[in-house]
């Protein structure tokens, strides 16, 4: 076996896991039209309940899975409604989002430091079991395949809420037509509401396995993670939280790639990707134009 | 609420836009099984007359009750819920969600009266086209569609504005015989139309509005008689 099919399945388990970590904020962003900054932030608290978890009840990090999608879901209902209705009534609510939202992660990362201070934390990959696992003779760490099976049981509960709940249905309808979906009578808050908290959820969700998958964490980290969240959604396309599968599996692919051959490219290369992606299809791989002139 | 009572009663309604009054002081009622028509000329109002009894934007004074009750205050969806619904002038159907999707997603919050999406699409004739992407659909099909999203709310009053617009005059025979049937099961509709022939085989009161005003209210016969309307919409 080679080392280029080491490096396509290694993308594999990172494009499923990094599929997690954008869907939230292209969830948000397609029924809200607005750019949660605070993206990597709810992340990096997410990895901070998975680390306590493990560190003060010495549970396995997947017992945090429950416990952080009831609080952050729970948590997401209020800052709705006590930051979104407003924004919307603004005249350009996707421009004063990023300000807010980028404030808020400011002040998520200034309370983290209080709470959790600045050293870098880190959970080890042996919680998972010991032994690596083998596929297609290849040998992986064991986090790396739970953390791909998690990303890909995540992004399937998304896939059923939008496609086969009235929730999910409505929810589409204000992706495609928001105001048509107001005289339909849908309840465009209450669905929005818990769209919002879905997407604040699954980027906890995706935190637990940050130690992991990204590396010891610290609350300085949101930021770079809603940056390439960003990458993620922007390369599958912005607004369509299904096309963050395609955009999590590229950016897998070309990290793990660049890993592999080009270890000192490795940074830049994803980013490069999305340059190129921007200029040759603006809207994304699979995107529509979700911006209206 | 007395049987006799009007399902919807408008008084007063004002609406302006910046210096425009684009409603000023219009007042009407309609009775459950009523078809009121809803003409004048472009910009008299007729429209904005919708979209405030919908709630898409707030009124700046009047009041509308609805069954009895003061609805003005009430957010759009909760209008919808309350048994009003509306057809656009321009269809704006959910373009990426089936057309049966469409009708589900409107039918979703009714929960006092089920509608039958399947039913509804069959009526209306879109049946064969249930699972194709609603974006898919010619105008007149969305139309169609957009008749549909409404009455999938089952509503007790449909607003149904410019909906004759486009349709051949067979289409247009077959939305008449529709709204009447409508009426006929107890449904009130305002039927906004630039259509004479239309609004005369439909309604059965007309009102005319002008400038943000109620020109004339009666029968289209006598509208058609009235130097007022002559004047400001039919033309002399």
């Amino acid at each position: 076996m080679s080392l280029l099919e080491y490096a396509v399945l290694a993308g594999i388990f990172y494009g499923l896991y990094f599929a997690l970590v954008g869907v939230g904020l292209n969830l948000i962003f397609g029924v809200m039209r607005i750019i949660n900054l605070a993206h990597g932030d709810f992340l990096i608290l997410g990895a901070y309940g998975a680390f306590y978890v493990f560190h003060l009840f010495g549970w396995n990090p997947l017992w945090a899975i429950p416990i952080e999608l009831v609080v952050f879901f729970g948590l997401s209902l209020p800052l709705y409604y006590l930051l979104v209705p407003r924004l919307q009534k603004s005249g350009d609510p996707e421009m004063l989002s990023f300000i807010l939202f980028f404030g808020l992660s400011q002040v998520i990362e200034a309370l983290a430091v209080f709470a959790f201070g600045n050293d870098q934390r880190s959970i080890p990959a042996s919680v998972f079991g010991g032994s690596p696992v083998t596929i297609a003779g290849q040998v992986y760490p064991a986090s790396w395949v739970v953390s791909a099976a998690v990303g890909m049981a995540g992004i399937t509960l998304i896939y059923l809420y939008l496609y086969h709940t009235r929730i999910g249905r409505a929810t589409r309808a204000i992706m495609t037509e928001r105001s048509e979906a107001v005289v339909t009578g849908i309840s465009v808050h209450r669905v929005s509401a818990v769209a919002f908290g879905i997407g604040i959820a699954t980027a906890a969700l995706a935190g637990i396995f940050s130690p992991f998958m990204i590396g010891a964490i610290a609350p300085s980290l949101g930021m770079g993670i809603t940056v390439t969240s960003f990458t993620i959604i922007v390369i599958g396309s912005l607004g369509n939280p299904l096309g963050t599968v395609l955009g999590g599996l590229l950016y897998g692919e070309a990290l793990m790639l660049m890993q592999t051959f080009l270890t000192s490219w490795a940074e830049m290369f994803p980013y490069a990707l999305l340059i190129l992606v921007l200029l040759v299809k603006p809207t994304g791989l699979l995107g529509k134009a979700v911006r209206s002139a | 609420m007395s049987p006799d009572a009007p399902i919807l009663k408008v008084e007063g309604l004002k609406k302006h836009f910046g210096g425009l009054k684009a409603l000023d002081g219009v007042s009407f009622d309609i009775h459950a099984g009523e078809i009121l028509g809803l003409a004048g000329p472009n910009g008299s109002g007729k429209t904005t007359t919708i979209n405030a009894i919908t709630g898409v934007f707030p009124i700046d004074g009047g009041e509308i009750h609805f069954g009895g009750n003061a609805i003005h205050r009430l957010p759009t969806f909760r209008r919808v819920r309350h048994g009003i619904n509306r057809t656009f002038q321009v269809p704006r159907p959910f373009p990426a969600l089936t057309v049966l999707e469409n009708v589900m997603v409107a039918g979703t919050y009714r929960s006092e009266r089920k509608s039958d999406p399947h039913r509804i699409l069959e009526d209306l004739g879109l049946a064969e086209h249930a699972d194709r992407p609603a974006k898919s659909l010619n105008s007149s099909q969305q139309k169609m569609l957009g008749l549909a999203s409404a009455l999938a709310t089952s509503p007790q009053l449909l607003l149904v504005d410019e909906i004759g617009a486009g349709l051949n005059p067979e289409e247009l025979s077959g939305m008449a015989a529709r709204l009447r049937s409508y009426a006929a099961q107890g449904m009130a509709i305002l039927v906004v139309e630039h259509l004479m022939d239309f609004l005369d085989r439909v309604t059965d009161r007309l009102i005319v509005m002008d400038a943000g005003n109620t020109l004339f209210t009666g029968k289209l016969q006598q509208a058609t008689q009235d130097p007022r309307v002559i004047e400001a919409f039919l033309g002399g």
